[in-house]
């Protein structure tokens, strides 16, 4: 395999692992979507599309370990990320896509725009259909049971 | 500085510590994760009157012992929307926003019957969220401090009506947590990072108004109490 080097391109996919606990309930639209403190790290790891591709990965890959299990996918473009000022660079250790997304001290509207531009790629059942990713191939985990909890009893009171 | 319900921490810095009877304080300092909440003030007359919650917001510890006696009188005013029962072998152990009121005679009451729409999912969401291990991301993710839980219940306490809606509950890498709401086109995120201000993100969908500062001030500029305690419609 050859080791991809240097800035990726800013139609690049990063993905990023999201844990149960940070799915959120929206009310708004009656769905479950990523919480922006997903996003919150001053250095951010993430992987990135075109080096698990050249590895003939799927980037569910990233997520396929026994303790990723109840873990989600979301991904962000480079170019979101460069956007909003942040540096993103290759960090492979144990895995050759890793990279990292670091800027400064985090601002919480930056997270926001980060979390809003992520789009699921491994996704909660009950996800906002609107936060699924528009091109590549989305698959689904069961939706963690607190928040679905939270979302089937708010529905259920406004079913009353 | 208008806020939403009383605080029930206050019994923490008892104003009148002479008064305080040792089985009160035993329960507070003695148990990590128990906290002890209640308000209380002395009336012209010269008694006293005090009710609130006990919050049990993780695992015990240690086995909870039984209150045996409660050192403060409260007024008949006090009983009207309380159940009071006798407090001798009563036991709090695994209870949750178990209030109590301390009367004449020593008593505790049972569950009041009013308490926050909010309070049963954001106790057992806390509980859950303190015990998460070291490294829950999958990265370098440090557990949720109880602190924070405390910190997270407090705000909601002092902000939050009875009839608001529930939070949905989130932890952050630095152990602290965030608190979140996305209805009715707004989305409000309060954020309790260890060791730092308590800090508030406003985003209105229809204006597109973002707003980031500090938590108190911002609940009360956007209004949040009233908007956060509206009622969901359907096909809203």
């Amino acid at each position: 395999m050859t080791r991809l080097a240097g800035p990726a391109s800013p139609e690049t996919e990063l993905f990023r692992r999201v844990s149960p606990d940070q799915v959120v309930v929206d009310e708004t639209r009656r769905c479950l979507r990523m919480s922006s403190a997903a996003f919150r790290q001053a250095e951010m790891s993430i992987y990135f599309q075109d080096e698990l591709a050249s590895a003939r990965r799927e980037p569910a890959s990233v997520i396929e370990t026994a303790a990723h299990r109840n873990h989600f996918l979301a991904a962000v473009r480079v170019r979101v990320a460069l956007d909003l000022f942040l540096e993103v660079r290759r960090s492979p250790g144990d895995d050759e896509a890793h990279g990292d997304v670091v800027g400064k001290k985090s601002s919480h509207q930056r997270d926001k725009k980060l979390s809003r531009a992520a789009r699921w790629i491994v996704a909660p059942t009950h996800a906002c259909r609107e936060d699924l990713h528009e091109t590549l191939p989305v698959s689904f985990r069961p939706a963690p049971p607190d928040p679905l909890t939270h979302l089937q009893s708010l529905l259920a009171r406004a079913q009353k | 500085m208008e806020t939403g319900l009383t605080s029930p921490f206050r019994i923490i810095s008892d104003p009148e510590p002479e008064r305080r009877e040792p089985e009160w304080s035993v329960a507070s300092s003695s148990l990590p994760i128990f906290r002890q909440a209640a308000t209380r003030k002395t009336t012209p007359g010269g008694t006293a009157q005090a009710s609130g919650m006990i919050l049990l917001i993780g695992e015990p510890e240690q086995p909870l012992p039984r209150i045996r006696r409660a050192p403060i009188l409260s007024t008949p005013s006090s009983r009207s929307s309380l159940e009071i029962r006798p407090i001798r072998g009563a036991s709090v152990r695994n209870e949750i926003g178990y209030p109590v009121v301390a009367e004449d005679d020593y008593s505790v009451a049972a569950p009041r019957p009013a308490s926050p729409a909010w309070l049963d999912f954001t106790t057992n969401r806390l509980r859950n969220l303190l015990r998460l291990p070291a490294s829950w991301d999958t990265y370098t993710a440090r557990p949720p401090e109880k602190a924070a839980a405390e910190r997270a219940l407090d705000f909601l306490f002092r902000h939050h009506r009875f009839t608001g809606a529930t939070p949905s509950i989130v932890p952050l890498t630095d152990g602290g947590l965030q608190l979140e709401w996305h209805r009715d086109g707004i989305d409000v995120e309060v954020v309790f990072p260890v060791g730092e201000p308590v800090e508030l993100y406003f985003y209105e969908e229809v204006t597109g108004h973002e707003w980031e500062g500090p938590a108190d001030a911002g609940f009360l500029l956007f209004s949040l109490r009233e908007r956060l305690a509206r009622p969901l419609q359907i096909g809203e």
